[in-house]
């Protein structure tokens, strides 16, 4: 009998390829970070840790899997990735579960709900870069015609969540959508344009908001007007940063977070508790881990020759920094707290699963990048 | 190759605009470090101090307040304890339940759903409680210990309250308890703290007097509160020290008979132990409820006519009348004025040799031949008119002072006023008249004294040796020590002096001076004043006094329903003074007036007993009671049996006691 079996087959070279070892290991880094703060943040509730691990390990498999697309179709696969996103937006509006005043979540199975505004963060700047690519021709200018449907991609999407209400997603898909825009070849005066709408949107927004937003809003502007009422949550933030100092008060030492002082700890305060715990030096190494993210994807991108790759690259991994880092300035009262988790710490599973897939679509175009040279020039 | 070229300048734009970007992200990036950096190292020591406010929180444990028991052990004073529930509106999922299940639990234990839900709505401070109820009893407390596990947020309080089990019966005597005001906080500064804490003190009566023992002392822990202020953990801990108790010399059981004597009518009871001076009763009538203390009660009280709050037993002072006969007796007796074998023959009227007042006896028609002997056993006025002018105000304040009178004696009682010639110049008054002198022998006029003088009074008459340490009420010296010792006595009583009054019959040492204003006296003549008095006339005045209560007395009604012997002494208090004639300058007799009842005379007696070896000395006074007395000499009859019987049934007790024990020693 001849012993046939061989590991190297199962873990063959062909099947871990596209994997970009440097960008796994940052992603695995940062979310086994984001477990064991989340531990603490929960007041060591080994469920929810639980919980979030499992929907991490289905990121990181649904990641391995989009690694793995050929991408030769990729207008049929943004076709139905927009299919996707704006039906499940659209079912969330219908028959998605409210809670708090705000309906986010779409049952999927028996105790488990999905956030299709989390998705959307991912597949947005993917229509839009794969429409990018292929209509505008290299060298040019977009046209009026294409910006106003890449417009409407966008404001669409953003009116669907807004609608939820969830006014903290929405902005990040504005924001998705203007980065795709601006590096897809968005006109000049469209830009600027553009920014100038982005300096009266709050008008323009607040009718739209809800009362607690807006009352959070009003807190921002005016902190000392509800010291424990709507202003509780920001003064009790900067109270477990502040007191958690250089070194920090040691892991699940955090006084504030573990006495229930700062609220949503377990999502969008959660920096709050990696701050009192961890001190400055974590927070660093927390914004030293997503800078690295931010350089991996850049000298990733750098070699890709299709442009709607660069375009989603690009536009995917701008849109996560920025929302670490408004993450970050809300819970140091550097702007108004509207909600928004911190990328791959924070509690929730469709917006990991949602993150990790994008990643492992930019791994994907890594992988195929000398084979889609010109895939956008309307292959 | 052109469609590399635009490749490249496509390529390059998209460069340059991502390079806009990151380089936004970067200046974004120091923001948020700088942002750190301030909240972290600069500003850290100010978080750290509002982190460790959060959570860290002292609280002062309020000492557990000692109780008060009368000299047999049973309660005075003590505490209750007062349960409230409340909930934090945060944590209410099911409201309608809740409340259906509080008209349940609560029924009928003072829980009101409207006060609750509006106090619900007007709660700002979040995760702080809300009230639902207070002042419950245990029953209603078990019910919702039982329920609360289907509601979140309930929270069970119970906080100590003052309980004074005897009502009304020990009311002024105890005093009561209120909010500290600045002056107490200033005079008990050291514990200014603890007071601000427990927000009570010892206002009045007994609460006041041994507040210093009764508080306790205050404990202190820290603990780590969440954000409900729930303790989470306890971090350092000092257990406070609950007050001491204090045994007090009361007799509950006199005051309960006492307390039924005066049945609610104005006036005062006093009796002390004549060996040690200790307080037995001490009781203002009416009385109000203690329990009953609060804002509109007091002020309903203080506007009554009968001035329950007022302390009559201390603070009321009276003209004492015959009922200081013995004294100007003795003090007769002891300048050799006054013998036991002259007669004075009373015909009703007494006519001084200057002016054209004329004197009337209480009674009408006089006493007919009158010795000393029934001048005070029938408290004949005349007779001691007759011999005023020899006797001389200064040596009847003198005697008056020495047995009490014209002085405060140190629980707070109001000083009296023994009138002079003196005095009257001081003060500013009308010049001393003849007639003065002879409304003072029969304790009328100026003369004013508090029941418990007139208490002390009549001990010291009763005693054995005239020496009476002061009233107070500390507990009886503990078995062993012969009751009556002087200098414990002395001590005991608190005062600076160790000097007190007291007949003086083998050389006790002097007087305390006093404010001579008040007193009327001339402190010199003081320190020989106990010489003159002999054993002799002590003995005879006390046999004149035991006549008082026999059937040809004026107290009879003393005698009655008991075979125990009471000696004593009847007097009238005027509450005004009677024109002398009438309209057509006719001489005017009392029985010719008509008095409403507030005009009616103030009834007064002063007794002890039993009369051969006087253990307890009491006074009573019922205000408008009318004229003789008989109604005070009812009350203090009945106070004494009450003490006599329940000594009797002890002895018998202690007898059976023994005999039981001489038994049993028998059989081995």
């Amino acid at each position: 009998m001849s012993w046939n079996w061989e590991p190297r087959k199962l873990f063959s070279r062909r099947l871990v390829a596209p994997l970009d070892p440097l960008l796994l290991i940052l992603l695995f880094l940062l979310s086994v970070f984001g477990l064991g703060l989340l531990y603490s943040a929960t007041n060591g509730n080994a469920d929810a840790v639980l919980r979030q691990g499992i929907f991490t390990a289905i990121g990181f498999v649904l990641m391995f899997a989009v690694a793995h697309l050929p991408l030769r179709d990729i207008k049929i696969m943004a076709f139905f990735a927009a299919l996707i996103g704006f039906g499940l937006l659209l079912l969330t509006l219908a028959f998605g579960v409210e809670l708090n005043g705000s309906q986010r979540w779409l049952p999927v199975l028996p105790g488990i709900v999905l956030q299709p505004s989390e998705l959307m963060k991912t597949i947005l700047p993917f229509v839009l870069a794969v429409y990018l690519g292929a209509a505008v021709a290299p060298g040019a200018m977009m046209s009026v015609g294409q910006t106003l449907i890449g417009s409407a991609l966008i404001c669409t999407a953003a009116l669907l969540v807004i609608l939820q209400p969830d006014l903290g997603t929405a902005v990040m898909l504005l924001v998705s959508g203007a980065a795709a825009m601006l590096l897809g070849g968005l006109r000049r005066y469209w830009v600027f344009g553009s920014a100038a709408l982005v300096l009266v949107s709050p008008w323009l927004i607040w009718p739209f908001l809800a009362e607690y937003q807006r009352q959070r809003v009003l807190t921002f502007l005016n902190p000392g007007d509800d010291p424990l009422g709507a202003g509780w949550n920001i003064s009790q933030s900067l109270i477990a940063i502040g007191s958690g100092g250089i070194e920090g008060k040691g892991y699940l030492q955090g006084t504030q977070s573990h006495l229930d002082f700062v609220p949503e700890s377990h999502t969008d305060f959660i920096f709050s508790v990696l701050a009192e715990e961890g001190g400055l030096i974590s927070c660093l190494v927390l914004m030293v881990l997503f800078a690295a993210v931010l350089w991996r994807t850049l000298a990733l991108l750098d070699g890709f020759r299709a442009r709607a790759h660069r375009i989603f690259a690009a536009a995917f991994v701008v849109t996560f920094i920025l929302q670490g880092m408004i993450n970050i300035a809300m819970a140091c009262a550097l702007l108004p707290v509207v909600g928004l988790p911190l990328p791959l710490i924070s509690q929730g599973g469709s917006g990991k699963i949602a993150a990790l897939m994008g990643f492992g679509l930019i791994m994907a175009m890594s992988y195929h990048r000398h084979r889609y040279r010109f895939l956008d020039n309307g292959a | 190759m052109s469609r590399f070229g635009e490749e490249r300048e496509s390529n390059e734009r998209f460069s340059r605009r991502l390079n806009y970007v990151l380089w936004m992200l970067v200046i974004l990036t120091g923001v948020l470090i700088g942002r750190l950096i301030y909240l972290q190292v600069h500003a850290v020591k100010t978080y750290r101090t509002l982190s460790y406010e959060n959570r860290i929180y002292t609280r002062q444990l309020s000492p557990e307040r000692g109780d008060l028991y009368d000299r047999h052990g049973e309660v005075l004073a003590t505490n209750r304890l007062d349960y409230s529930v409340s909930v934090v509106p945060e944590l209410i999922e099911d409201r309608e339940a809740l409340l259906a299940w509080l008209d349940d639990v609560l029924a009928g234990s003072g829980y009101e759903r409207e006060a609750f839900l509006k106090r619900l709505r007007a709660s700002r401070i979040p995760y702080s409680s809300v009230e639902i109820a207070a002042g419950f009893g245990l029953e209603a407390v078990a019910r919702i210990a039982e329920g609360r596990y289907r509601f979140r947020g309930i929270k069970i309080g119970a906080r100590s309250l003052r309980h004074y089990p005897q009502g009304e019966i020990a009311a002024h005597v105890i005093g009561y308890l209120s909010t500290p005001d600045a002056e107490d906080l200033r005079r008990h500064e050291s514990d200014a703290v603890l007071y601000r804490h427990i927000n009570r003190i010892g206002r009045t009566g007994l609460e006041a007097q041994h507040e210093a023992v009764l508080v306790g002392r205050a404990g202190h822990e820290t603990v780590e509160v969440d954000v409900r202020g729930n303790a989470v953990r306890q971090l350092k801990v000092q257990s406070p020290q609950p007050g001491g108790d204090v045994v007090t010399s009361l007799d509950l059981g006199m005051m309960r008979a006492a307390h039924r004597a005066m049945r609610g009518r104005r006036g005062a009871v006093v009796a002390l132990d004549v060996a040690t001076g200790a307080v037995r009763v001490l009781l203002s009538s009416p009385a109000f409820d203690p329990g009953a203390l609060n804002s509109l009660n007091y002020q309903r009280w203080t506007e009554s006519r009968d001035k329950p709050l007022f302390n009559r037993a201390l603070q009321a002072q009276y003209p004492p009348g015959s009922v200081i006969k013995p004294v100007v007796a003795l003090s007769g007796l002891r300048q050799g004025v006054l013998n036991w074998e002259d007669v004075v023959h009373d015909r009703g009227v007494y006519t001084p040799k200057r002016g054209n007042r004329i004197y009337r006896d209480w009674q009408e028609n006089g006493h007919g031949e009158t010795d000393l002997f029934k001048a005070i056993y029938r408290s004949c006025d005349v007779y001691f008119w007759s011999y005023a002018e020899r006797i001389g105000v200064e040596s009847l304040g003198v005697s008056l002072g020495e047995f009490g009178l014209g002085r405060s004696l140190g629980l707070g009682d109001t000083p009296g006023l023994i009138p002079s010639p003196q005095w009257r110049k001081v003060s500013g008054r009308a010049p001393w008249m003849p007639g003065d002198l002879l409304n003072l022998i029969i304790g009328q006029g100026d003369l004013l004294a508090s029941p418990l003088q007139l208490a002390y009074m009549t001990a010291v008459l009763a005693s054995s040796d005239g020496q009476v340490p002061l009233p107070s009420f500390e507990a009886d010296a503990p078995p062993g020590r012969a009751p009556g010792l002087n200098d414990d006595g002395t001590l005991q009583t608190g005062l600076d002096a160790p000097e007190q009054a007291g007949v003086g019959l083998g050389g006790a040492p002097g007087l305390n001076d006093d404010e001579t204003l008040q007193t009327g006296l001339d402190t010199p003549e003081q320190a020989l004043w106990f010489a003159g008095y002999t054993q002799a006339d002590i003995d005879n005045v006390r046999r004149a006094l035991l006549r008082v209560t026999a059937a040809d007395g004026t107290a009879p009604r003393a005698s009655w329903g008991h075979r125990f012997a009471i000696a004593g002494k009847t007097g009238t208090a005027q509450v005004v003074t009677l024109p002398q004639w009438d309209d057509e300058g006719n001489p005017l007799k009392k029985s010719d007036v008509e008095l409403s009842e507030e005009q009616q005379d103030h009834a007064l007696f002063i007794g002890y007993a039993p009369a051969e070896a006087p253990e307890v000395a009491v006074v009573a006074v019922v205000e408008n009671g009318g004229s003789g007395g008989r109604v005070a000499s009812e009350v203090v009859r009945d106070v004494v049996v009450s003490y006599l019987r329940a000594e009797q049934r002890r002895r018998t007790r202690s007898a059976v006691a023994d005999q039981g024990d001489e038994a049993s020693g028998g059989v081995q």
